[in-house]
């Protein structure tokens, strides 16, 4: 980007400006977080949404929330259903306060369901 | 050409750059992963080593004659925005980045691949526009062995965060370890020896094959080993390791790493004739 000139032209500031910016906004940023954010073990809330007919039964689908402040891997959820029913399924990752959704398959009407989820590790 | 459109036109070509250095690790998912999952304050230092090491290129590269500081610092700065919204632009397009997402997830996975990113950026504008330094034998033994790092810096980033990379070093034996060890830096002697380096003999000094191991090819090693360690310290790949696996990972990760080092000096700044 430098070329054979006495002075930068007024992009070269701009664009200069702008990199410094985003430079020390990213370094306060995860310093803030790394000095300030909590060690919060991964508390992983997993909540019904809607309930679909589709072909040869329903799909309940629920959001899994990460509240804690650390990363959980391979987050297993499960869903109970008042007859006993299970169904699984599992996140490659969830970050801190972040969220994914996901859904599980039933042939008949998943009445009473609970959700839980089942475990995780570190990353 | 007036200065502006020059250097918009340099700032395309750094883009281009930024794109084709960083791609592959778009498109690698650990690397989304250490985006949020890595310790934020090891992140930070990763982000702020990239700062003087980009100048340093910035300065080492080409541009020694010329320029002052001040231009070094803007160029380093033009190239980490170029960076950071090439990374944007690029890991929006593959849903990499959500709206959903928290800040600090979208700012860590823009931070880690900070470094590639402004290296490629800083290189293309260099090598495409045709004013690559040919100055390797002014080069000081310092700058060299710099260079190589950032080489070994680059290639290692590439290779650090995959899970390939501890499976390697877990299905080898110490034996094996120590015979990859002995291959790398016959390897990286090989690249600054034989392949012969435009200027070397141009060079001060002896350039027999053992002053050429004992001054380059040691030391680039060296720095390989270094760079590898720092790079898995980083990504958390040795915590809870014992002393013996991690010396297999930083050893298996050196590999790769030699070949950046011994081919930095043809990508940065170096043409024949």
């Amino acid at each position: 980007m430098a070329k054979a000139r006495d002075a930068p032209p007024l992009l070269e500031w701009i664009a200069g400006a702008i990199g410094a910016l985003a430079f020390a906004a990213m370094l306060v940023v995860l310093v803030s977080t790394g000095v300030r954010g909590g060690q919060a073990p991964p508390d992983i809330v997993a909540t019904i949404g809607d309930i679909r007919t589709v072909e040869g039964g329903y799909v309940a689908e629920f959001t899994a929330r990460n509240r804690g402040d650390v990363t959980a891997a391979d987050v297993e959820v499960v869903a109970t259903l008042a007859n006993g029913t299970e169904r699984r399924a599992s996140f490659d990752y969830l970050s801190p306060h972040s969220e994914r959704h996901g859904g599980f398959f039933f042939e008949d009407d998943p009445l009473g369901m609970q959700l839980h989820a089942e475990g995780y590790r570190d990353p | 050409m007036s200065g502006q459109a020059a250097y918009a036109q340099g700032l395309g070509r750094a883009f281009i750059g930024a794109a084709l250095f960083t791609l592959p690790l778009y498109m690698t998912m650990e690397m989304w992963t250490l985006g949020f999952a890595m310790d934020r304050l090891r992140l930070a230092l990763l982000l702020a080593v990239t700062f003087p090491v980009l100048i340093g290129l910035s300065y080492f590269a080409g541009f020694e004659r010329a320029f002052g500081v001040v231009a070094h610092v803007l160029d380093t700065c033009a190239a980490i925005a170029v960076a950071a919204t090439t990374s944007v632009i690029v890991m929006g397009l593959f849903g990499v980045l959500r709206f959903d997402q928290p800040a600090t997830e979208w700012v860590g996975k823009v931070a880690v691949l900070a470094f590639p990113g402004a290296l490629g950026a800083l290189l293309a504008d260099k090598q495409m526009s045709g004013c690559a330094a040919d100055a390797d034998a002014d080069r000081s033994y310092w700058g060299r062995l710099f260079l190589m790092g950032v080489g070994a810096l680059f290639v290692a980033l590439n290779a650090a965060p995959t899970e390939e990379m501890m499976l390697i070093a877990f299905q080898i034996s110490p034996l094996q370890a120590a015979l990859l060890a002995c291959s790398s830096l016959a390897l990286l002697h090989a690249l600054l020896f034989w392949a012969d380096l435009p200027g070397r003999k141009a060079r001060r000094g002896d350039t027999s094959f053992v002053s050429v191991l004992r001054r380059y090819s040691f030391a680039g090693y060296g720095v390989c080993l270094a760079v590898s360690a720092f790079l898995l310290w980083t990504f958390g790949r040795m915590d809870g390791v014992s002393a013996a696996e991690a010396a297999e990972f930083i050893v298996v990760l050196a590999f790769p790493a030699v070949l950046g080092a011994g081919l930095a000096h043809f990508v940065v700044g170096e043409r024949r004739g």
